[in-house]
C-alpha cells in the first residue's frame, strides 16, 4: 500500500469545549482507520489568536495530526472537514523528509492515549517542543538573529552614506 | 571612496539544525515585515534555496492563520 506521512492542521471553533474537540479527533481517527492509515501523533496548541478573522472568529483551537496513510485517505478527511461545522480551516501537508515510517507506526498508540498525553500539556510552546527537538536551537537562533539583524540594519545605513 | 558591503551568510546554511517550518512562527516572524510582506533575500541574506523554503513555509503559515496575509493601518 502506498504510505506517506501527512501533517494535518485543523483550526476548530473554540466554543464547543474539550468534549467537542475530542469527539472531532475520534471521528478523524475513524476515517483514517477505514483507509488503513494511522494517527501517529496528535498535538494541541490550544486556543490561539488567529492572524485574521475566519468565519467571524478571532480565536481558534489548533489541532495537529501526524498521519501515515495514502492520498485517498487525506481526500476523504478533507471532504469531511469541509462538511463539519466545527472546522474553521484546515491544511494538510505531505512530509517528504526521509523517515522511518515503520518505526513511527510501531510507536503509535491509540487515539485515547494520544489524548491523555496532549491534555497534560496545555501550552503551545510545550507542545511544540515535544514535537520538534530543534526548537531550543531555533529559539537561540532567533535571539541571535534578532541581535545581528538590528546591528545589520545599522551597517546598512553606514553603507549608503 | 570604495563602497564596502559586508557579505551576508545564509543563516539556515550556518545553523543546519534549524529549518524553515510553518509551525515555527517565531522564526518566520523574523522574515516578514510589520506589514506582513516577505523580506527579500537581498535584505535578509538568505540563500536562494532557503529563501524558496522560507517563502513556502510563510505561505503555509498564512493559510492557517498563524501569520497575516496583510496588516493594515486601520
Amino acid at each position: 500500500m502506498e504510505r506517506k506521512h501527512y501533517e494535518l492542521t485543523a483550526i476548530l471553533k473554540p466554543e464547543g469545549g474539550p468534549e467537542a474537540i475530542r469527539q472531532f479527533a475520534e471521528r478523524v481517527d475513524a476515517i483514517v482507520n477505514d483507509f488503513g492509515g494511522k494517527i501517529v501523533s496528535l498535538r494541541s496548541w490550544g486556543e490561539r489568536k488567529l492572524a485574521y478573522e475566519i468565519k467571524k472568529n478571532l480565536k481558534g483551537h489548533y489541532l495537529l495530526f501526524d498521519i501515515i496513510g495514502n492520498g485517498k485517505m487525506v481526500e476523504e478527511v478533507e471532504r469531511n472537514f469541509n462538511i463539519w461545522e466545527i472546522v474553521l480551516k484546515f491544511m494538510s501537508v505531505r512530509v517528504d523528509k526521509v523517515e522511518n515510517l515503520d518505526e513511527m507506526l510501531e510507536s503509535a498508540k491509540g487515539i485515547a492515549s494520544l489524548f491523555e498525553k496532549q491534555e497534560k500539556k496545555s501550552s503551545p510552546d510545550q507542545a511544540y517542543e515535544e514535537g520538534r527537538n530543534g526548537f531550543d536551537d531555533a529559539r537561540k537562533y532567533n535571539e541571535e538573529l534578532q541581535k545581528s539583524l538590528s546591528s545589520a540594519g545599522e551597517e546598512e545605513e553606514n553603507v549608503t552614506l | 571612496m570604495a563602497s564596502y558591503k559586508k557579505r551576508k551568510v545564509c543563516r539556515f546554511c550556518l545553523h543546519t539544525e534549524v529549518e524553515p517550518d510553518y509551525k515555527n512562527v517565531d522564526l518566520l516572524l523574523n522574515y516578514i515585515t510589520e506589514r506582513g510582506k516577505i523580506i527579500p533575500r537581498r535584505i535578509s541574506g538568505v540563500c536562494a534555496k532557503h529563501q524558496r523554503e522560507l517563502s513556502r513555509e510563510i505561505k503555509r503559515a498564512r493559510s492557517i492563520a498563524l501569520l497575516p496575509y496583510t496588516v493594515t493601518g486601520r
